[in-house]
């Protein structure tokens, strides 16, 4: 019985490469309309994860469904209801981007009045006729989201759609996905930029050796590990920074004499980002 | 399995290969080759005249309008000897004929014709003399196969005689097979190749195409493409004799076969590089044994090589151009190749599964 209200559900899901495990156990629900972050370091079995929610892969045990299908069983339905956004730039160069779009539109059926479409609503129409080749990385991109998007999928999955783009096209791109997600489509994003999931996700999952870790709003999350209220983080003319506590007799004399003397430049609560919770659940950094 | 995913991807692949510089060059290589033969082999009106000598005992039709020919010079002989003998020394050519060959051509009894030919000649007169046999005396003695034809050189041992065709007609042969094996051994492998090393192929299998469709999509646009550069070669080079039909049956066969074996290639390989590297190798096992009666190997190689099915590729199209297959010379060669196709699609069709099942 296809669940309308779940556009994925995943059951201990497992997948071994040769005896190593990739993926151990990962369970998790996404709602209809929601923009999910998977996020981890490399090789924490994200990427294994997406191939098996996209019929890509089958799991070593364990069953998912996705837009009301099941991974396994219904590949072809699946296929036809989801769209992909991979980590690598594949598209064909040679050919342009109409060409590339139209060639999709006849593997998904879909009329060739949604290229146009697509490529309007990706601001790719007036470089629609030239080949690919000679696109910046961000309109690539921008010609892979129009891919997936061709078919009108129910999930999207958006597999470090940034990677490897200067900050303006990552701002470009963060704010095409954002305007997905006011339209209501379903997004799965993987990214291991932790600024980029919190900005764009209801919620994520943190994962790490296969496993999730922690699953949640990314601002539930960050107060998990969140400092205690009386922390204030000083910054003095001389350029020091210091985090006090106030409830603390040393530190409050020092945060009087630092005003009265007028070296005080800056005071913040402290800031916590998702990687400080990603330190705090395993011991070390996202690039370590 | 979903044939408008085959045709997508053909279609694709079909546009998208001529933009690579090496596909291109790959499918053009055989058709230029062969425009090149077409141009250093002279064409029949520009021939010398042709002595031909013949030894007619019988006084038959088909002397007598070989005679009416334009640049044939035909000799008599006294004997079968006597018209040898002059083939080594100065003519270009000798058809020994037997007495009775009108009435046996009468009564559908297929005389023996023999053609005698000195291969130490050289030069565009002996070309012209086999064109002749090619093309001219077809015609005068109508569409079906009148007479079986025995070519032998006087270079030879007696008794020797070449198992097929002539140069023209071998040259054709191993220009045909090249322009197969191009598209089927690299054309098809490096189109699939394309796609992983470009991760394509990731967006595909995502796609509501099938790893089957897939390969059948490459399948399609190599047969394209072996199709195209054959039929073009054939066009120019005056392909389109004898038993053409059956040429274009076994032109499509192997095909197939070669492009199943691309398929495997390009199942197997991940980069172009392999692909460059071992598609010449490749390449190189399909031809020879196909060119084996060209390149007159020892006979122990021979025997070696009719364990491999583009062997019996270039016997059927040799036969089949020189209008001299029947059913009982390329009954074997035909099963041979039949049962290739069958062994290689299975084989190809056991690599999807394994893909599938990842």
């Amino acid at each position: 019985m296809p669940d309308i209200e779940h556009a994925i559900m995943a059951k201990d899901l497992h997948r071994t490469y040769n005896g190593r495990v990739a993926v151990d156990g990962i369970s998790f629900v996404v709602k209809a309309g929601e923009v999910f972050g998977f996020l981890g370091p490399n090789g924490a079995g994200k990427t294994t994860t997406i191939r098996m929610l996209t019929a890509q892969l089958r799991p070593t045990s364990g069953t998912a469904q996705v837009a009301g299908c099941d991974i396994v069983t219904q590949r072809p339905d699946l296929k036809t209801r989801i769209g992909v956004v991979f980590e690598d730039q594949n598209i064909y160069e040679r050919m342009t981007a109409r060409e590339n779009l139209m060639f999709y539109a006849q593997l998904y059926r879909v009329k060739p009045v949604r290229v146009q479409e697509v490529l309007e609503q990706m601001r790719l129409a007036d470089r629609a006729n030239e080949p690919v080749g000679r696109f910046s990385n961000g309109m690539k991109q921008r010609l892979i989201i129009a891919r997936a998007l061709l078919h009108h999928p129910r999930v999207l999955f958006l597999d470090e759609p940034t990677r490897g783009l200067d900050p303006v096209m990552g701002r470009e791109i963060r704010g095409l996905i954002a305007d997905l997600a006011r339209q209501g489509m379903t997004i799965f994003l993987t990214t291991h930029y932790m600024e980029e999931a919190d900005q764009l996700c209801q919620r994520v999952a943190i994962v790490d050796q296969g496993q999730i870790i922690a699953l949640d709003a990314p601002a539930r999350l960050k107060r998990q590990i969140a400092p205690q209220d009386d922390q204030v983080v000083v910054t003095t003319s001389d350029g020091q920074s210091d985090t006090l506590h106030l409830q603390q007799a040393p530190d409050q004399q020092k945060l009087v004499a630092w005003i009265q003397q007028g070296q005080l430049v800056d005071i913040h609560s402290p800031t916590v980002t998702l990687e400080d919770v990603f330190i705090q659940l395993t011991g070390r950094s996202l690039n370590s | 399995m979903k044939p408008f995913a085959w045709l997508a991807i053909a279609r694709k692949d079909i546009s998208d290969a001529i933009r690579n510089m090496y596909i291109l060059f790959a499918v053009l290589l055989p058709i230029g080759l062969s425009l090149l033969f077409g141009w250093i082999i002279p064409s029949n009106g520009n021939s010398p005249t042709l002595d031909v000598v013949v030894y007619d005992p019988g006084s038959s039709q088909f002397v007598a309008q070989l005679r009416t020919q334009p640049n044939v010079n035909v000799i008599s002989a006294a004997s079968p000897e006597d018209a040898q003998q002059r083939v080594k020394q100065d003519a270009i050519g000798a058809l020994i004929l037997p007495a009775n060959f009108d009435s046996a051509i009468a009564a559908k009894q297929q005389p023996e014709l023999e053609v005698y030919f000195n291969s130490n000649a050289g030069g565009g007169g002996l070309t012209a003399f086999r064109q002749l046999i090619e093309t001219q005396v077809w015609g005068l003695v109508g569409q079906s196969l009148p007479a079986k034809i025995v070519l032998r050189d006087v270079n030879q041992p007696a008794g020797d005689p070449l198992s097929s065709g002539s140069i023209s007609a071998s040259l054709l042969v191993m220009i045909l097979i090249m322009s197969l094996a191009m598209a089927g051994a690299f054309v098809v492998p490096t189109l699939l190749v394309e796609e992983k090393e470009r991760r394509t192929l990731l967006a595909l299998q995502v796609s509501p195409a099938g790893p089957a469709d897939i390969i059948a999509g490459k399948a399609l646009a190599g047969m394209f493409y072996a199709l195209i550069a054959a039929l073009i070669i054939l066009t120019l080079n005056e392909g389109w004799q004898g038993q053409w039909p059956l040429t274009l049956l076994v032109v499509v066969l192997g095909a197939l076969f070669i492009i199943l074996i691309g398929l495997l290639m390009g199942s197997w390989f991940s980069t172009t590089n392999q692909v460059n590297t071992w598609s010449s190798i490749i390449m190189l096992l399909l031809l020879i044994p196909s060119w084996g009666g060209m390149l007159q190997l020892p006979a122990s190689l021979e025997a070696i090589f009719q364990f491999i099915p583009t062997y019996h590729l270039g016997e059927v199209i040799g036969l089949a151009i020189g209008h001299q297959a029947t059913w009982d010379n390329v009954a074997l060669s035909l099963f041979v190749l039949s049962f290739s196709i069958v062994v290689a699609f299975a084989l190809v069709v056991w690599r999807i599964q394994r893909e599938t099942a990842g």
